[in-house]
């Protein structure tokens, strides 16, 4: 990453290496640092470059819109005509077959079924945007969110393009996300992490841990994990029966034995990093669980976000954990709704209405509950939400008989909010059957670059260089923000 | 292939026509005009020019601001097509036909109406609208004998070894390289390490593990000159250094056994290549064998075991078994192969080729698509299932012996396999009439159908058949996993015949715009032979592989052994003499001793290309042997080191550091190859799973303490102390891993499950070695630690802390276990001097 990159229109890498010849190993390693590249692999394992803190707080190019991100991760694809997506026309049309392209699991495909919408639309908001009934919570919502019809994606196909949604390739092994924002902008709490994820009680999403992963940035920029359940964060807290007092004793003789080694090493900054990051351990520990303790928030909090009702609770908590976080200082929250497969998340092959039903009464009430609550504490313009799944789902039957839809990468919709996005503004539309998208379409690349730029980056300039090229999370191709939602 | 015919047809057009255009634009009617700049020109600007106009990036090379860049068209040909307009590209694009265009919305029917009427009557453009075409701001580096000039490209020199002033400090000519660099830079070389430190620095890097008490007493004891040539000689001897740098390997070859994605399913028999690698290693094998039996061992004319599971190499990278293109796919593994390959054995990044020539170094596309027909027979690792796999990618060891023993063995596994079979369809006939739709999509999936048939136990299927049938599930994923050794199978390379697939250059790295055909051909940037291909006598595949393998693995080429004796020098050193140790183009680093860097090339192919007397040589200089200590005058001028006027401190590897816990405590066990292993995997972390535990098995307490290079390495599953310690991303070849300092390796080592479990074992360990006494324990537990006597105010302190804990009524056992746990934390124990 750098923040002045140019030098007559060539890229810095380009023209050290162009004036390569003038420079010696060391003033490149020196012109390099100022950017971030010492995080360069070649690097990285030398044993005498100097320590520096990967997470320390990094300026953005540009004054940002948001400070932080929280990825409402709708896990397995929802319908976006059956909720965001209104298709009036589609009515009385249920079980007629029409001539339309698909491409999901079941692969291509020239002709279906109708599937009519399966919930009522009505109109809310200053905006009158047409919410389903499946979100009356979330509805009344819509003039701070800027909806996007016209979403597209590389596959239909849930492990690749859930990596394409969480690192911008179909294919499994380039950092996240989230890795990409910590990168760019470090944490601003050093007794937090600065990517968390959450995930379903049900289970992961399928590919596990490559959906947080920090592929090939060093392992500073992966995620952490946190339950909303038990102790946080892995590791966080000792086996039952240390007590505090006693930990405390082992890190201080820790501290002499180590101190003790490194005096007459004093060179070497990785030996005092280790020294100091054992109190920055120890703080943690106190740290994570405060700033998951929703215990302190009021029942009406709670309340608002839906903690009250056993269907939403798990959720709402996770959404709770999650504004909690963000008022300290992490970067980059992500919760998953929905998890392991089929319909413990919003997979719906078979009965989409018990499907439908089901993840939009666990998340409609939480979503709304932490929209209102960050613009209430005046958290919202600082923070961008961002929803949605890795792909919408076809407006026809998958099988003979029932409701179920296939996945559609063809178009789909998600929501912005906060963070310098306009509200009350949807973007993009789909053919009248919501199988494709047609007007303003936006890639996911596009999603990606909105992000960053809200944050202060110009999307293919926050690079990292690895296998010879300067990667960024857009790729070689670059993509442009949606400035149509951008305030 | 519509565009495909486009480029070529359109292509002569443009030759033909372009004479003409300049004529033909000075005679644009008043009606062309106008209806340019009131029609068509709004619709350009609003939606073409932002990517292909006079202030654009110019996307696919492609401008359209005049009617030559029209008719020039951009990578995929030209835009118009003047003697048959209807057949444009422009207009095939903007309906939506090959390409998309513009890819936002498709326009309007009126807009791609006027459009049309625009292409057909010649694409007219008024002078006085036409823009200029933006410079290109980067040239890409040219195929000449200035580019050839590049070091790396240069024949391997063998330079004479400079003269130094401080004769007596030189042990062998390394030293004479390191040390006229110093003199002339006014550096001096540190002071030996201490006997101690270098024994353990030695131990390590030999076989990444910590030497023993007694092995340290020895060689403090042994007086004589050549003290560390025996322990050095003992270490290569060891099965252990096979283990070690087997393990560098394994990253630099992405090493893994599975396949990522959904089911990130296992891949068979991936251990006997890592076996492979280890035995390689420990017997020596001459690295250019190594290179020829990993590329193409099965195109040998004597076939052996290793040479057949060599090729294993091939299919340990990701794989994509529901991928949204075939063909695409196809190209994808391909490119992986590539990447690895030119990177792991030629320090080249073909890869950056792909889709247009290389942008730093002088490695055409062209190169690129030559380079892949080497591997145009290539069968992906499978299709969809299982069963797929089998028949692509997996294939029997036996060559010509023992094949009665195997058959027998075969035979009978088979009548079990057969009997299981009977009974899993039986089932599954009837579970498949009793499934929904939904379901019978999932019953794909093996791992799911377990479940589906509980699900209609009493709905259809008796408790009994249910249960008859997971068992027989259970069961024959056993067999298949797990085959017993004398079937002898293996993970290989599989091509679809003799004759290859036709290689084309692919438009933009795109499978569906084939471009120029080409054959196989080595970089031209290193001025190589033609390839030399000669059918494989196996007759199943081209022999394309061979003739490779053949021209990397040798001295014709000036990259294989400079990138290899980098690798060594590398792990021994803690970097490269080249740091980017997988690239030595244009953007990689410069090598800090290209001189050493020839001669130890030159002495590895002369040394029949075997790596344990370059270890040897290097461990013997005085080089290798300085302390890591600071001082002064280097830490001002020189603090990178890049002088090596000292030895640099290394922590210890994600592994190192489990198989030194183990080793302290006295539990490792040393067990060498066969099925990877499962460690313990916290239930919270297998909850990140979409279903939890799946794939990852249970191995007893024994099994799990072998050393970590058996531990199973599955894509997305990583035991989070290797992941936080810095294990190499599996999913691309990885040359130099990472060294993060970040508080969760502080919480693990202090809260794990594992480090807890490890620090009890050490307690007992303790106990019963020395009995009830706290000195006597925590002497002989720092011992174990340091590899070295512990002062006396060490072990006060421990026994303090010891003391301190019993006072406030924690019991004896627990006292030293937590002492114990804190010993596993010292940076003296990871870090090396």
């Amino acid at each position: 990453m750098t923040t002045s990159r140019n030098f007559c229109g060539r890229t810095r890498r380009e023209f050290l290496w162009q004036t390569g010849a003038g420079f010696t190993g060391t003033a490149l390693a020196g012109l390099l640092s100022e950017d971030g590249f010492l995080n360069n692999q070649a690097v990285a394992a030398d044993g005498t470059t100097a320590w520096k803190n990967p997470l320390a707080p990094k300026k953005p190019q540009f004054a940002p819109k948001a400070k932080s991100v929280i990825f409402l991760y709708m896990y397995g694809g929802p319908s976006h005509i059956d909720t965001f997506d209104y298709k009036p026309n589609m009515k009385g049309m249920d079980n007629k077959t029409v001539d339309v392209k698909t491409f999901g699991r079941g692969g291509h495909r020239n002709q279906g079924r109708i599937v009519e919408p399966r919930w009522n639309f009505k109109q809310y908001g200053e905006c009158g945007k047409w919410v389903s009934d499946l979100f009356p919570h979330k509805a009344k919502m819509v003039d701070d969110i800027a909806f996007l019809h016209s979403m597209t994606a590389d596959s239909p196909i849930h492990g690749s393009a859930m990596l394409m949604m969480n690192s911008g390739r179909i294919l499994s092994g380039s950092p996240c996300l989230g890795s990409w924002v910590t990168y760019g902008l470090g944490s601003e709490n050093q007794d937090l992490p600065g990517f968390v994820v959450m995930l379903d009680p049900r289970g992961g999403p399928i590919s596990g841990a490559k959906n947080w992963s920090c592929g090939y940035m060093p392992a500073s920029y992966q995620a952490t994990i946190m339950r909303s359940q038990g102790t946080p964060i892995l590791n966080l807290a000792p086996p039952a029966g240390m007590t505090k007092a006693t930990q405390r004793k082992l890190l201080d003789t820790l501290a002499q034995y180590n101190k003790e080694h490194r005096n007459p090493r004093g060179d070497n900054s990785d030996l005092s990093a280790r020294i100091a990051n054992y109190e920055l351990a120890y703080r943690m520990q106190m740290s994570a669980p405060e700033a998951t303790d929703i215990e302190k928030e009021t029942a009406a909090t709670h309340e608002m976000y839906g903690m009250d009702n056993p269907t939403s609770a798990t959720f709402g908590k996770q959404c709770l954990m999650a504004r909690r976080l963000v008022e300290r200082g992490v970067r980059f929250v992500q919760i998953y709704s929905g998890g392991n497969h089929n319909d413990a998340n919003w997979d719906a092959h078979g009965d989409l209405e018990n499907n439908h039903n089901l993840h939009a009464g666990e998340t409609d009430k939480p979503i709304a509950g932490l929209l209102q609550d960050l613009k209430n504490r005046g958290m919202l313009k600082d923070t961008l939400i961002v929803w949605g799944g890795e792909f919408g789902r076809q407006p026809t039957a998958e099988y003979a008989k029932g409701t179920g839809r296939d996945h559609n990468s063809y178009g789909f919709t998600m929501w912005m909010a906060g963070g310098g996005i306009k509200g009350g503004v949807s973007v993009g539309t789909t053919d009248e059957l919501g199988s494709r998208a047609v007007d303003d379409r936006y890639h996911v690349k596009n999603l990606h670059a909105t992000i960053l730029n809200q944050l202060g980056f110009h999307p293919e300039q926050l690079s990292y260089f690895y296998d010879g090229l300067d990667q960024s999370l857009v790729g070689v191709e670059g993509a442009e923000p949606i400035h149509q939602i951008i305030s | 292939m519509k565009t495909n015919h486009h480029l070529i047809l359109a292509a002569l057009v443009s030759v033909m026509v372009l004479s003409q255009t300049v004529a033909a634009d000075d005679k644009v009617s008043q009606e062309a005009s106008k209806f340019y700049r009131d029609e068509v020109a709004p619709i350009l600007a609003q939606n073409c020019m932002n990517c292909h106009g006079p202030d654009s990036k110019l996307k696919g090379e492609l401008f359209i601001g005049s009617r030559a860049g029209l008719i020039k068209g951009g990578e995929s040909g030209p835009a118009v097509d003047l003697e048959n307009p209807k057949e444009s590209l422009l207009l095939s694009a903007i309906n939506y036909e090959d390409y998309e265009m513009p890819p936002k919305a498709k326009l309007s029917d009126d807009k791609i109406a006027i459009l049309t009427k625009w292409v057909e009557m010649g694409s007219p453009i008024p002078k006085d609208e036409e823009s200029v075409r933006p410079q290109k701001k980067l040239t890409v580096p040219q195929v000449n004998d200035e580019t050839k000039k590049f070091w790396a490209y240069q024949p391997i020199g063998n330079p004479t070894p400079p003269t130094v002033k401080n004769v007596a400090w030189v042990t062998n000519s390394i030293d004479n390289f390191t040390l006229a660099r110093l003199e002339e830079a006014g550096l001096a070389p540190n002071n030996p390490a201490a006997k101690t430190e270098l024994i353990r620095r030695a131990s390590y890097d030999l076989t990444g593990l910590p030497p023993s008490i007694a092995e340290v007493e020895a060689f403090l004891n042994d007086k004589s000159q050549d003290a560390f040539e025996k322990v050095i000689d003992r270490l290569l001897e060891s099965p252990q250094y096979g283990e070690r740098w087997g393990r560098h390997w394994l990253d630099v070859v992405r090493f893994a056994e599975s396949n990522s994605y959904e089911r990130d399913g296992s891949k068979p028999f991936a251990w006997r290549y890592r076996d492979y690698v280890i035995r390689s290693f420990n017997e020596d094998k001459p690295y250019s064998q190594f290179v020829k039996e990993q590329l193409a061992g099965d195109e040998f004319e004597q076939r052996t075991a290793d040479s057949i599971i060599a090729t294993g190499y091939y299919r340990l990278g990701i794989w994509d078994d529901e991928p949204v293109s075939q063909k695409q796919a196809l190209y994808d593994d391909l490119d992986d192969i590539i990447l690895t390959t030119s990177q792991a054995f030629l320090g080249m990044t073909m890869n950056c080729a792909r889709c247009h020539d290389h942008k730093i170094d002088p490695i055409p596309q062209k190169d690129y698509y030559r380079f892949l027909s080497f591997f145009s027979g290539f069968r992906r690792y499978g299709v969809r299932n299982a069963d797929t796999v089998a028949d692509a990618s997996i294939g029997p060891i036996a060559v010509n012996m023992e094949q009665e023993e195997r058959a027998a063995q075969a035979k009978r596994n088979k009548a079990e396999m057969d009997n299981l079979n009977r009974t899993i369809h039986h089932v599954e006939r009837k579970l498949q009439g009793l499934l929904t739709p939904p379901e019978k999509e999932d019953f794909v999936a093996q791992e799911v159908r377990p479940d589906l048939a509980k699900k209609y136990i009493g709905k259809g299927l008796s408790k009994q058949l249910a249960a008859d049938y997971i068992a027989a599930l259970v069961r024959r994923k056993e067999l298949n996993d797990n085959r017993p050794e004398a079937i002898g199978e293996t993970l290989v390379i599989k091509e679809v015949g003799p004759t290859p697939r036709d290689t084309f250059v692919l438009v933009r790295g795109n499978a569906n715009v084939e471009g120029d055909k080409v054959g196989p051909g080595f970089p031209s940037i290193l001025s190589p032979p033609e390839p030399k291909i000669s059918a494989a006598p196996s007759g199943k595949t081209s022999g394309r592989r061979l003739a490779l393998a053949n021209w990397i693995a040798s001295d014709q080429n000036p990259l294989a052994a400079r990138v290899m004796v980098n690798r060594i020098w590398q792990h021994h050193f803690g970097r490269g003499i080249v740091r980017s140790a997988n690239n030595f183009g244009s953007i990689g680093d410069r090598p800090t001793h290209p001189q050493l860097l020839d001669s130890l090339a030159t002495q590895f192919i002369a040394g029949g290309w075997k790596l344990k007397s370059m270890h040897k040589m290097i461990m013997l200089s005085s080089t290798y042997r300085m302390s890591s200590k600071g001082a002064d005058k280097g830490l001002a001028e020189d603090p990178a080191n890049n002088l090596f006027w000292r030895f640099n401190m290394r922590r210890l590897s994600a592994e190192e550091l489990r198989d030194s816990m183990l080793a302290a405590n006295g539990s490792l066990n040393l067990k060498m190859g066969g099925p990877s292993f499962y460690p313990i995997i916290p239930k919270e972390v297998l909850a990140t799973q979409s279903r939890p535990g799946a794939g990852w098995g249970n191995s007893s307490e024994e099994e799990r303490a072998r050393r970590a290079i058996y531990i199973f390495v599955k894509r997305s599953l990583v035991d989070p102390l290797l992941a936080d310690f810095d294990f190499a991303d599996v999913d691309l070849t990885c040359p130099v891993r990472f060294v993060t300092t970040q508080p969760t390796q502080a919480l693990g080592l202090l809260n794990s499950e594992f480090a807890h479990r490890q620090a009890a074992v050490f307690a007992t360990f303790l106990r019963k070695e020395v009995g009830e006494k706290s000195a006597d324990q925590v002497t002989l537990g720092l011992t174990r630690i340091y590899q070295r006597p512990p002062t006396p105010q060490e072990v006060q302190r421990g026994v303090e802390l010891i003391d301190s804990l019993k006072n406030d009524g924690i019991a004896d056992d627990i006292a030293l276990k937590y002492f114990c746990l804190v010993t596993f934390n010292f940076n003296e124990f990871l870090y090396l001097d």
